[in-house]
């Protein structure tokens, strides 16, 4: 019995030590065929010891002992070395691994966001179109807006706001869309009624806008673009700095553009006249640093009437 | 009568069986278990050695060779199965 055990061992072992050199021979990295050559020793001096249990006309029994006991201490050293260099190596491939998902994660999110970002433009546009097809002036006015609120933004540093700004500005209005035309377009004063109906824009705006989760972020500033700094704004009355921050820049830039444009109700008013509205205003219907703002910026020449003011306005 | 190297051979096996299990842990291996068991065949053979020249002499030299066979079986299969998988992955790559 135990003759067979021996001889299966050898065969086993020798079998083992015919892989270990096998692969040494096909390993490409130099690292692996160090690790193969471990392999190959630690089932050599197994081999070695099994044929030395099998081998009955092995010369003497203490022949054996010196040999074969010996060479076994060497076994588990080497087998632990090597599963140290196994390990060391498994280590490496599982971070490179790792970085290979992080890369092909990487490009897939850089894939959706382009996506999004064509999407978002592609909606922006739509709805720009919509906005003119529907009422020509509010388009001019639109693009009034995005000019004036981006030029104030960028004036309070406000860098990563300002494509917010411009689609906001952009945008801003086109609740307008869903009031009749004998409101909208009436060149005379408006009714209570009227007046109601108009004043529902910026919430109707907001629903327009929030519904297509892609443009959700302009919402805010959209929905609250008529409060006032006092209070006394529509449609939440919100005051001061509770009023979103994009809000109150779309505040003071729709102000100054409706003012310095003709309205089917009335003339436009000069620079200087809506200079001085908005001062006047200043702490009451705007925020007082938006106002400073626009003014530093209408006081340098930056800002004057927009580059749209004679494109078709009805 | 019990001797030297192997009292050397198992008390350095039972020191490294701590290493061996931790490292075990970490190692990325097809068949991975046939690993433990040819290790712990060799650790159980080591020991068989030495029980030996205390009890049961005639059992545990059966034991320790038996052990030996095992542990060989063991190393022969988990050798194969990587160097098959290594032939394997250099045929997916076309080489």
């Amino acid at each position: 019995m135990i003759r067979v055990f021996d001889i299966i061992a050898t065969v086993g072992f020798g079998v083992a030590l015919v892989a270990a050199v096998a692969l040494a021979i096909a390993a490409r990295k130099p690292s692996t065929r160090r690790l193969a050559l471990l392999v190959v020793t630690a089932m050599g001096i197994m081999t070695v010891v099994s044929l030395y249990h099998s081998m009955s006309w092995f010369p003497s029994y203490g022949a054996e002992d010196l040999t074969e006991d010996y060479a076994q201490i060497l076994f588990l050293p080497l087998m632990l070395y090597a599963m140290g260099a196994l390990y060391a190596r498994s280590e490496a491939e599982r971070a490179e691994r790792a970085r290979a998902s992080v890369d092909a994660l990487s490009s897939r999110l850089a894939a959706s966001l382009e996506e999004l970002s064509d999407s978002r433009l592609r909606i922006l546009q739509s709805l720009s179109a919509a906005v003119d097809a529907r009422d020509h002036y509010t388009a001019v006015h639109s693009l009034g807006v995005a000019d004036y609120s981006v030029a104030i933004g960028a004036s309070l540093g406000l860098h990563d706001r300002l494509g917010t700004l411009e689609q906001a500005g952009l945008l801003h209005d086109i609740g307008k869309i869903a009031i009749a035309d004998a409101i909208l377009l009436k060149p005379g004063p408006l009714t209570e009624s009227e007046y109601a109906e108009i004043r529902r824009h910026p919430e109707v705006s907001a629903e327009i806008i929030g519904g297509g989760s892609v443009l959700s972020d302009l919402t805010a500033g959209i929905r609250h673009h008529h409060e006032r700094w006092d209070g006394h704004g529509y449609p939440d009355g919100l005051a001061g700095e509770g009023i979103p921050l994009e809000a109150r820049i779309l505040a003071v830039a729709d102000a100054y553009d409706a003012m310095t444009t003709d309205r089917p109700y009335r003339d436009s008013m000069t620079v200087e006249r809506a200079r001085t509205i908005l001062l006047m205003e200043r702490g009451k219907q705007f925020d007082p640093s938006m106002v400073d703002a626009l003014i530093a910026l209408i006081d340098q020449g930056i800002v004057t009437q927009h580059a749209y003011a004679d494109s078709g306005r009805r | 009568m019990v001797q030297q190297s192997e009292i050397i051979a198992l008390v350095l096996a039972v020191a490294l069986t701590p290493m061996v299990i931790w490292t075990y842990s970490g190692i990325d291996l097809p068949r991975k278990p046939l690993l433990a068991v040819g290790l712990l065949a060799m650790l159980g053979a080591y020991a068989a050695t030495v029980a030996e020249s205390f009890v049961a002499p005639a059992l545990c030299n059966l034991l320790e060779h038996g052990l030996f066979a095992l542990a060989g079986v063991c190393f022969a299969v988990l050798g194969i199965t990587v160097l098959l998988r290594r032939l394997a992955t250099d045929d997916e790559d076309g080489r």
